[in-house]
C-alpha cells in the first residue's frame, strides 16, 4: 500500500455511534470541544445548527481541529453530530436520538514544500519514512481517535 | 497573496430571534474591534419580499490594517429565508421578534495590501527572512478573533458555545 498525501486512520465511514435515550448535549458538546484543546488541536467549527420544531429540536454540529506534529505532518481529527433528532428537555439533561461520527486522518507535507518534486515525496513517504509513519505517527493518531470515541462514549453512558 | 484561516463556518438556527438586535450587534462588535465601521463595512444588502414573507442576504466584509502590508479580514454572509415578524410575551411584556431560517457563514483571512504587492522582486526574500514568524503571530491572533466572534453570535442565537 502506499503512502500518499492523506493516509485515513478511521474506517471508510468513519467510526459511527447511534445512540437513543437521555443525551447530556451541553455536556457532551462542551467535553467534545475542549477535548480538542487538551490536546494541542487548532480548533473550529464547520457548522453549528438547531431547528426548533414541535417534536422536538434538531441539531448538526460538525467540529474539525488540525495538530501539525512537526514540519511534515499534521493530524486531522473530526467529529460530527450528524443529526441529533427530536431532541426534548427532560428531567436529566435531553430526550433524543443521535448519530455521530468520528473521523481522523494524517497529511503529509502540509506546508506544501514537496509540492514541486512528487517522485522525491513519494520516495520520501515509502521509503524513508515509512517505518516512523507505521510505528509512531499511525500508532499516535489511531490512540487518539479512540480516546475521543472513549469520552463520547463514556458522556452518552455506552459500554467504552 | 492571500492566507486563509477559516473558511465557511456556519451557524444556523431555525426559529425565533430578534434579528435587528442580532445585526446591531454583531456590526458593534466588529465595529468595537476595530475592523471597519458603519460606513464600509456592508458590501451587499439584498431584501425580497415575497408575499408576507422576507428573505434577505447580507455581505459584511470587515478589515483591521495589522501593518504596512498585512490586513486581517472577516467575512460574514447572512442568509434569512422566510422571515415574517412575531409577537412574543415575556414576563407580561410583548416583543416583536422574528422568525425564520437564519444561517450565517464567517470566513477569515489575511490578506496583502497594495504596499507589499509593489515589492514584487523582494517578495519572496521579505517573506522569508523578516515576515514568515510574524504571519504565524497574526494567524493566532485573527483565529483567536474570529472564534471569539463566532462564540458571539452562537451565544446571541441560543446555540451551544
Amino acid at each position: 500500500m502506499t503512502i500518499g498525501k492523506t493516509e485515513k486512520i478511521h474506517p471508510s465511514n468513519g467510526m459511527v455511534i447511534r445512540y437513543k435515550g437521555i443525551i447530556d448535549v451541553d455536556s457532551l458538546y462542551k467535553n467534545a470541544k475542549s477535548w480538542f484543546g487538551n490536546n494541542s488541536y487548532d480548533y473550529f467549527e464547520k457548522e453549528n445548527t438547531e431547528k426548533s420544531k414541535p417534536q422536538g429540536n434538531t441539531v448538526i454540529i460538525k467540529m474539525y481541529g488540525t495538530r501539525d506534529v512537526d514540519d511534515y505532518v499534521q493530524f486531522k481529527v473530526e467529529i460530527v453530530f450528524d443529526e441529533i433528532l427530536r431532541l426534548k428537555k427532560a428531567e436529566r439533561g435531553y430526550m433524543g436520538e443521535a448519530r455521530i461520527v468520528i473521523k481522523a486522518e494524517m497529511t503529509f507535507d502540509y506546508k506544501n514544500k514537496w509540492k514541486s518534486f512528487p517522485f522525491l515525496f513519494y520516495l520520501y513517504n515509502n521509503y524513508i519514512l515509512k517505518k516512523k509513519i507505521k510505528n509512531y505517527y499511525w500508532p499516535k493518531v489511531y490512540d487518539e481517535m479512540m480516546d475521543l470515541n472513549s469520552l463520547i462514549k463514556s458522556k452518552l453512558g455506552l459500554i467504552e | 497573496m492571500k492566507i486563509n484561516l477559516l473558511s465557511n463556518q456556519k451557524i444556523k438556527w431555525e426559529g425565533i430571534t430578534d434579528f435587528g438586535e442580532l445585526y446591531k450587534y454583531m456590526k458593534l462588535w466588529l465595529e468595537d474591534n476595530k475592523y471597519g465601521d458603519e460606513k464600509n463595512l456592508e458590501e451587499k444588502y439584498i431584501e425580497r419580499v415575497k408575499g408576507e414573507k422576507k428573505q434577505l442576504e447580507i455581505l459584511w466584509n470587515a478589515e483591521k490594517k495589522k501593518s504596512e502590508f498585512f490586513k486581517y479580514v472577516i467575512k460574514t454572509q447572512f442568509l434569512v429565508m422566510g422571515m415574517s415578524d412575531v409577537e412574543i410575551e415575556n414576563n407580561g411584556v410583548k416583543r416583536k421578534m422574528q422568525k425564520a431560517v437564519f444561517e450565517i457563514q464567517i470566513s477569515s483571512y489575511i490578506e496583502s495590501t497594495k504596499a507589499y504587492d509593489d515589492l514584487k522582486g523582494m517578495q519572496k526574500m521579505y517573506y522569508d527572512m523578516v515576515i514568515r514568524k510574524r504571519i504565524n503571530e497574526y494567524l493566532r491572533e485573527l483565529y483567536d478573533k474570529s472564534m471569539k466572534y463566532h462564540s458571539y453570535i452562537k451565544t446571541f442565537l441560543g446555540l451551544r458555545d
